[in-house]
């Protein structure tokens, strides 16, 4: 038998990347896994890099992002890959999820579950990654986002304190904060090997959402040779928007350094995180808010148990599809108000988006469903 | 089947730690692998715990580590748990390549090389570990073990500026080696997988060095409580040092802030280095010694070649038995000579020990081995 079939570690490798039965009619939308894998290798390297020269104290945190990009060698590069690299891997996380929300991939529980965790260590990590550069932008937002754990009931501003280890987003905040922002993405890897386990059981879905045991090709050639392809293509996005545009998605108030007396006019996340956001803003009460703004994410979670179409994927649904369109607008809809300042017309405005995002996956969805079973006569 | 047996998670966990078929005589010296990983665990806890009040700038690190240690909840325990862990995880690691040399385990190539690559890792996350804190001995361990890079013929010079950042350690060094202290330990989780991986293809040794799959038993309960003693032994020790005695193998010079101007009379690395240290010094030429140095860890990955017996174990070889406690007692003597200066009797003892270290592995072994082949007729 060949080395790389009975080799304890080649054939690992060979069962996931190179004798891998993959269905023969995945299409683009599939590449965005491999793409996240390198993402997050990118990100790590990157990063590496980047704290070689960062100095996590307060007083020099932000002078030092400066040194790495003036002084040191390729640090304007190296910064730039990081920051817009970031901006790519939630790119590239929300059209991942995308595709599982549109061909029903999420009916794999086990792998959709473990992805919902990577996608939340993701947040986490970019949340805390951001404060680093310690840019008005970083502060601020720590300091609004770590202050809605004050909510919670009884307990809540003793556990913002603690979290901040002082009074307020100071040094030891800086100081956590690198730490979680270096060890969390080696949990991610770990989460990505565990998510890669589960798929491994039941293989890859495909746009039909049908059976594809009778037509499987093999990873390699065919599929190593696209996710090749899908790299050359992110790897040029990346460096078009890094070498020609490196601040396009990076608010302008980062460039000056933290400053607890003066606030912002305008707080806000980047792009990423404006959708929720949004939500987040949108309930008048705080720990509503809060709890909007965790179930934006968690409605993910349940998102295989409302499955009540009798076929997997959309593609031969076109009312599911509309509603799942319409979602795609509302979030970017979200996105565009969380970006906006709190008043006339964009409260109401966002309102009737967060209801609508969330009656679409409680309810539209399942009501497609049920039309279109109805229709087909597939009860 | 058992849901312990099936899913795909579970299934590796119950092939590692509940139905792993182990030798029913293996002894004390066998808990030292799970004891690595307890070291492993621990140190990476309390290190990501330290991290969180540790400053990067130059100017604070050694504050902030006399800051953790007397204002931080805990810190203190925090950073004695921390520094006596290191010291525990060298001992543990040179009896489990102890058992190795011994019982003859080596033989099990791809887990000895495996095995001997997490020793270099752990040494080099130790090396640059120590450096952190920025005291005298910190700062000038550095100075002089990067300094060796400079032995290297031709690019030697411009390859200790390439790792110093600089022209000498400073802030630079520090940083990066602030980033290598920080992810090199989940290198040597990723590689204490494959370490695992490989040794369950061929299950573990025994005693004996005989066959012994006859008479195997299952992992849990016996070798889970065995292992579960053996971290409560573990902790007792461990905590009875950190909490009585916790400057006992620290050296007092590192209490003093690094200082470029004032080079301390004797510059010495950390105990579990001593070996090494005096094998380098034993040299005459620099270059020579930086070799000896390299070749008095890469000697362990020449033993399985060098194993000429017919016997696995040496538990029915006395004079093999003799040979290996010659080793132990001059790497004992080794360790010594490392802590002791560079003076009459001292050069001329580490010289004899360190070309009795490498003759004893390169020599007095094989011919041991032979005598024994030749006296039992096992040819």
């Amino acid at each position: 038998m060949a080395l790389r079939k009975r080799h304890p570690l080649l054939k690992i490798i060979n069962g996931a990347l190179i004798h891998l039965p993959s269905p023969s009619n995945i299409s683009a939308w599939w590449n965005f896994g491999s793409l996240l894998g390198l993402c997050l290798t990118l990100q790590i390297l990157t990063g590496i890099l980047l704290t070689m020269h960062y100095s996590a104290d307060m007083t020099t945190a932000f002078a030092s992002v400066a040194h790495i990009c003036r002084d040191v060698n390729n640090g304007w590069l190296i910064r730039a890959l990081h920051a817009n690299g970031a901006s790519f891997f939630f790119i590239c996380i929300y059209l991942h999820i995308g595709r599982g929300l549109i061909y029903g991939s999420y009916l794999y529980k086990e792998t959709w579950l473990s992805g919902v965790a990577i996608l939340l260590l993701l947040m986490a990590i970019a949340f805390v990654g951001y404060v680093l550069p310690w840019g008005q932008m970083s502060y601020w937002g720590a300091t609004v986002i770590t202050n809605l754990l004050s909510a919670a009931p009884y307990t809540g501003p003793q556990m913002v304190n603690w979290v901040w280890g002082g009074y307020s987003v100071d040094h030891a905040t800086l100081t956590r904060f690198f730490s979680f922002h270096f060890f969390l993405p080696f949990l991610i890897v770990a989460m990505s090997f565990i998510h890669l386990i589960f798929l491994h059981e039941t293989g890859s879905n495909n746009p039909a959402g049908l059976n594809s045991n009778m037509d499987k090709i093999p990873f390699h050639p065919y599929y190593s040779f696209k996710d090749l392809f899908g790299y050359l293509l992110f790897f040029l996005l990346l460096t078009l928007m890094s070498l020609f545009s490196p601040n396009l998605l990076s608010d302008p108030d980062n460039f000056t350094q933290a400053n607890s007396l003066i606030t912002p006019p305008h707080i806000k996340p980047e792009w990423y995180f404006l959708f929720a956001y949004a939500i987040l803003r949108s309930v008048p009460s705080k720990l509503g808010g809060v709890i909007a703004l965790a179930a934006s994410i968690f409605v993910l979670m349940l998102v295989p148990f409302l499955h009540m179409s009798k076929q997997q994927s959309m593609t031969f649904r076109p009312i599911s599809q509309l509603v799942f369109w319409t979602l795609i607008a509302t979030v970017a809809i979200l996105t565009w108000i969380g970006g906006m300042p709190v008043e006339y017309p964009f409260i109401t405005m966002g309102r009737v988006a967060s209801v609508l995002y969330f009656s679409l996956f409680l309810f539209f969805f399942a009501l497609a469903s049920w039309y279109e079973n109805k229709t087909l006569k597939l009860n």
